[in-house]
């Protein structure tokens, strides 16, 4: 015979034992969602700093190219400066060679400038010609030029085709 | 969160320990609850206590006021020191529909038992034993979902959790079990419940009931009038024991 009873019951002690059981699931499944949701964050956390010591290495990296390029620039500025200074010489001609060329024109025909040799201060000149004549004439006529002074024989050497080599030294007043 | 407060007290008693049971039968007149417990020869009734309803507070199988009968219950439970305590409830009245049923198998499917009067109803059936006449006779009982949850909550609101809701007669027909124990047979059953005109209460006398119960002469005295419902509680704490 079937016992009637409109409230579905279950033993008492089942009902602890499924409560217990109840119980113990939830807390198996919270351990597990929090420890999923603690190693999800660990992880997050590895990763953040990983990239955290790829970006201070790069920024170490950074740094040094920063440094590097600084001096580069400076380098480069003072490169820049030489280089203007070098191309402005070059453009600019030398006074000397335009002297040279003043003393050129006036060498007369039988005489012949061996050396010529000139300096911030001093300018001396070798030239072979028949006579002293000859040699003061030119000396006279190149002391005329402003930009030597005190130009005068300082020695007479005899030369191997019947002429004579002359010395004259002088001071250069300004190029 | 009763259900919880209930479980941990019995947690704290222990696993092996069962709760004690509060049976109550509740019936248009009067509540009567009893506390009984497993004696050497049968139920040991160790407390009992009778209310009547005179303000409406049970009318129609309808709970008029649960807080009344809900402290019936708690009041109960405290002045006998009962903790850890469920209760099994019989219902009677005109609300609970019950009927005797002979049927031309003894193995119904539901649907063979689906009466108009059981549309809206909680309902359940029990095999009574085979007619005197042809086929079989059954015990259908039903209860509108809302009263059967007016118990529930009367559960809830006396902090005391029920086990056993169930009809009257359905308790009395376990104590009639319980009464012809080994020689229980279902077609004396049937034939007994025919000459009673299917009030079997009618059938257990006062000293039937007390040769199969164990209870001190104060509440011997207290419950002479009383053994027709003093039947029905032991059936419920049968039913109850059951669990």
């Amino acid at each position: 015979m079937k016992d009637i009873n409109f409230i579905n019951n279950q033993k008492p002690n089942k009902e602890i034992l499924n409560w217990i059981k109840v119980s113990l699931l939830l807390i198996v499944i919270t351990i597990c969602t929090m420890s999923i949701i603690t190693v999800k964050q660990l992880l997050k956390i590895s990763a953040i700093k990983q990239e955290i010591r790829e970006y201070t290495y790069k920024k170490e990296n950074l740094n040094d190219a920063l440094k590097k390029k600084n001096n580069l620039k400076k380098q480069q500025k003072k490169l820049k400066k030489q280089y203007d200074a070098i191309n402005k010489l070059k453009s600019t001609p030398k006074k000397s060679f335009a002297l040279l060329e003043n003393i050129y024109k006036v060498i007369p025909q039988n005489t012949t400038l061996k050396s010529i040799s000139i300096t911030k201060k001093n300018i001396n000149l070798q030239v072979s010609c028949p006579d002293e004549k000859i040699a003061n004439w030119l000396a006279k006529q190149i002391s005329d030029f402003p930009q030597i002074k005190n130009l005068k024989l300082a020695s007479i050497t005899k030369s191997n085709n019947n002429g004579f080599i002359f010395d004259i030294k002088g001071k250069i007043n300004k190029l | 969160m009763i259900s919880l407060r209930s479980t941990w007290e019995r947690l704290r008693t222990g696993l092996k320990k069962r709760p004690d049971i509060i049976s109550a039968a509740i019936s248009p007149q009067k509540l009567t609850l009893s506390w009984m417990q497993k004696g050497s020869q049968g139920p040991e009734l160790k407390a009992y206590e009778t209310f009547s309803f005179k303000n409406l507070e049970f009318e129609k199988s309808i709970v008029f006021n649960p807080t009344k009968i809900s402290s019936f219950l708690k009041n109960f439970a405290k002045e006998n020191s009962i903790k850890n305590a469920t209760f099994a409830i019989s219902i009677c009245g005109p609300t609970i529909f019950e009927k005797i049923l002979t049927l031309s198998t003894s193995t119904p499917e539901k649907k063979d038992l689906n009466l108009k009067e059981l549309k809206n109803l909680k309902w359940d059936y029990t095999y009574l034993g085979p007619s005197v006449k042809n086929g079989f006779e059954f015990y259908i009982c039903g209860m509108k979902r809302e009263i059967l949850f007016q118990y529930k909550l009367l559960g809830i609101k006396s902090g005391i959790k029920p086990v056993v809701i169930t009809t009257a007669k359905t308790a009395q027909i376990e104590f009639y079990k319980y009464l012809k124990g080994e020689n229980f047979r279902q077609n004396q059953l049937v034939i007994d419940l025919q000459n009673s005109n299917y009030n079997i209460q009618s059938i257990f006398t006062p000293e039937t009931i007390a040769k199969k119960i164990e209870l001190n002469q104060n509440i011997e005295a207290e419950i002479k009038e009383d053994y027709p419902l003093l039947a029905t509680n032991i059936g419920l704490f049968l039913l109850g024991n059951k669990l």
